[in-house]
């Protein structure tokens, strides 16, 4: 299992797009992904799920992978969320 | 053919049949006449319901229906993706992943598994999700429970087979649609219908119902009460968007009346549409031009098709508005690339943003002020927050190798301060080191105090475009959003002329003058502003075809003469 720390950037928070944007990245891996916030963990490849973190700007959230592809989830989702969500 | 009924005179019959006069919220479009047909029902998700396909096997059946699902969302997302409109496409992404959303499906299959209908399961898990996400703090995530809870009565309207599309396309002669509120999905379903007209009792102009009704062209009525109570089955209704109003449950004699009204309206939008193509000049030859002002991607193509000579007037601020956060360089290069392809060649003014006045924006730490619209606003800010300009001014720079673009600031008060800005964008352009041409850089005079530093400005200014809602606004000390204060300048409003008239005799013969307020569009300020010499006017895409035809109707010499006689102007 792997775990990175990070932080929400996005100015609405985890809303629709960005969680979709998530869920479609998670999806292309085999492992368990997980988001980890505010004593919930949901997971990664479900937009609604995301949804209900209610995740905010400036929220910190642990992304947790665990699989045979786990370092390859963490690394990809961690690139997708630090430079695909608009900021 | 022998009528079946020898009619008595019109206001005895419309006393026997209830005709109804309802006033609402003007939406889109302009006249109509057709049968009224009611949709009345509820929108609540309800945890019971016919389900035909309770009998089959449950899995295969949410399979077939995920199918229907996605093929059904992704032809919407395609259907407003082509008109244009991508951020209510976004929408329809939404519902798609929602039905392949994997948590969703476990729920679902739980409901399943525990003997409920596929009808009931989907309520439930849909309520799950829905009740998690009403119980969060921020405003904005709540309301997405409204967007599952759609997302399931679309699907359940799937399984029952009652597909909106079909109610809509089963309609046979021409329909006033009348319902409390239709969803984003279902005005989609409208396109290329029997539906001619919109009524609704609920709907707020800015939905995304709204923008795609003012997309299809069909005359919409919003916030009419009782509409639905008020009206009978079947019975025709008139409906006239451009005085907002509707007429319910006609008598059958008064339908040649409307149906004359209607052919008059339509010849005379035929006669308007047909002068778009032409040169626009006045009697006496002289050429003027009619612009577009456009505040979303939308309206440049609808400006476009309404035969703008170009875009008189881009407001940047919905940029910073509806994403709550600051887009970056990229994104608003991507954006006004998109602004000058879909102008095709055609000048676009680019006004950089106009931020501060009356909103709140807390994404950009703006504090509130006592009094917003004499505050740090416009210019003002830009000019204290280079992080927020430059990579504004630096997205229109590289976006004008797609077509010739004029950047224009808000709220400039002084040449001073016009000289300031003017070097920074010169700075920013040479700093760019780009090959295609460079843009045109002017001013908004909005700004009583400019009108007396005209000279000055339009001598290093390619162009000045006159804000006559400000300018008005800040000339006469009259709040233009105040309730008891509107059209404070009257029908007359010989002040702002006599002002304009003086500070434009010295503007430099180089310096391009236009007019992007309201007052650029009404047919009686018309002239006066093209006797002025005001020979570029620009407004919004709807108001264009009326004032080219106040434009061929009119004679400089005789408006001059008019002005003078009427304001003493000139």
């Amino acid at each position: 299992m792997i775990e990175v720390q990070l932080e929400l950037k996005n100015g609405d928070g985890l809303h629709a797009r960005p969680a979709g944007i998530i869920a479609k990245a998670a999806s292309q891996f085999q492992a368990k992904v997980e988001v980890s916030a505010k004593g919930q963990s949901k997971n990664a490849k479900s937009v609604m799920s995301l949804l209900t973190l209610g995740l905010e700007r400036g929220d910190a959230f642990a992304l947790r992978a665990d699989g045979p592809d786990e370092e390859a989830a963490v690394n990809h989702l961690k690139s997708v969320i630090e430079s695909q969500l608009e900021v | 053919m022998i009528p079946d009924v020898i009619s008595p005179p019109s206001s005895a019959m419309a006393q026997a049949t209830g005709e109804v006069h309802l006033k609402g919220l003007r939406i889109s479009g302009l006249r109509a006449l057709g049968e009224l047909h009611l949709l009345k029902r509820d929108r609540a998700l309800t945890a019971s319901g016919p389900d035909p396909l309770s009998e089959v096997d449950l899995h295969l059946s949410w399979h077939d229906l995920k199918v229907k699902g996605l093929r059904l969302f992704h032809s919407k997302k395609d259907l407003l993706e082509k008109r244009g409109l991508n951020k209510e496409a976004q929408l329809f992404d939404t519902y798609a992943m929602m039905t392949a959303d994997p948590d969703f499906e476990d729920v679902l299959q739980k409901h399943l598994t525990n003997h409920d209908t596929l009808f009931v399961a989907l309520t439930k898990a849909a309520d799950e999700f829905a009740s998690q996400l009403r119980a969060l703090d921020n405003v904005y995530l709540r309301e997405r429970a409204k967007d599952v809870e759609d997302f399931a009565l679309e699907m359940q309207r799937l399984l029952q087979g009652q597909s909106f599309a079909d109610e809509i396309h089963s309609l046979a002669g021409p329909t006033v649609l009348v319902a409390r509120d239709i969803t984003a999905s279902e005005v989609l379903d409208l396109a290329d219908s029997a539906v001619k007209a919109v009524i609704l009792e609920q709907g707020t102009k800015t939905s995304h119902v709204a923008i795609f009704l003012k997309s299809l062209n069909i005359p919409a009525l919003f916030q009419v009460p009782q509409a639905l109570k008020k009206s009978q089955p079947r019975a025709l209704a008139f409906v006239d968007a451009t005085t907002a109003e509707v007429i319910l449950n006609l008598a059958a004699s008064e339908v040649p009346r409307f149906e004359a009204r209607i052919r008059e309206s339509e010849k005379r939008q035929e006669h308007l549409r047909s002068l778009r193509d032409h040169r626009l000049t006045t009697i006496d030859g002289q050429i003027v031009n009619i612009w577009g002002n456009a505040g979303q991607l939308p309206d440049v193509t609808q400006a476009l098709e309404h035969g703008a000579a170009g875009i008189g007037l881009f407001r940047t601020e919905f940029l910073f508005l509806e994403q709550n956060s600051v887009p970056s360089e990229d994104e608003q290069y991507g954006i006004y690339r998109e602004i000058l392809k879909r102008a095709q060649g055609k000048p676009v003014s680019m006004r950089t943003m106009d931020i501060g006045g009356d909103k709140e924006w807390k994404h950009l730490n703006i504090e509130k002020e006592m009094n917003p619209f004499l505050g740090v606003r416009g210019l003002r800010l830009s000019l204290r927050r280079p992080d927020l300009f430059l990579p504004q001014l630096r997205a229109m720079m590289r976006a004008a190798e797609f077509g010739p673009v004029q950047i224009m600031v808000p709220m400039v008060s002084m040449a001073s301060e016009w000289e300031t800005t003017r070097r920074l964008m010169e700075e920013t352009w040479v700093s760019l080191n780009l090959p295609w041409a460079k843009p045109q850089f002017g001013l908004m005079l909005e700004v009583p105090s400019l009108l007396f530093e005209l000279p000055e400005v339009s001598a290093t200014a390619d162009f000045i475009s006159i804000g006559s809602n400000d300018l008005t606004q800040y000339l006469y000390a009259a709040d233009r959003n105040h309730r008891d204060l509107q059209d404070f300048a009257g029908d007359q409003p010989r002040a702002f002329y006599r002002a304009l008239a003086i500070a434009l005799r010295g503007v430099s013969s180089n310096c391009k003058v236009s007019i992007c307020g309201e007052m650029a569009s009404r047919p009686l300020e018309i002239p006066r502003l093209v006797a002025l010499g005001i020979y570029n006017l620009s407004m919004s895409p709807g108001q264009m075809d009326e004032a080219r035809e106040v434009v061929l109707q009119m004679s400089v010499a005789e408006a001059k003469t008019q002005l003078r006689a009427e304001l003493g102007v000139i």
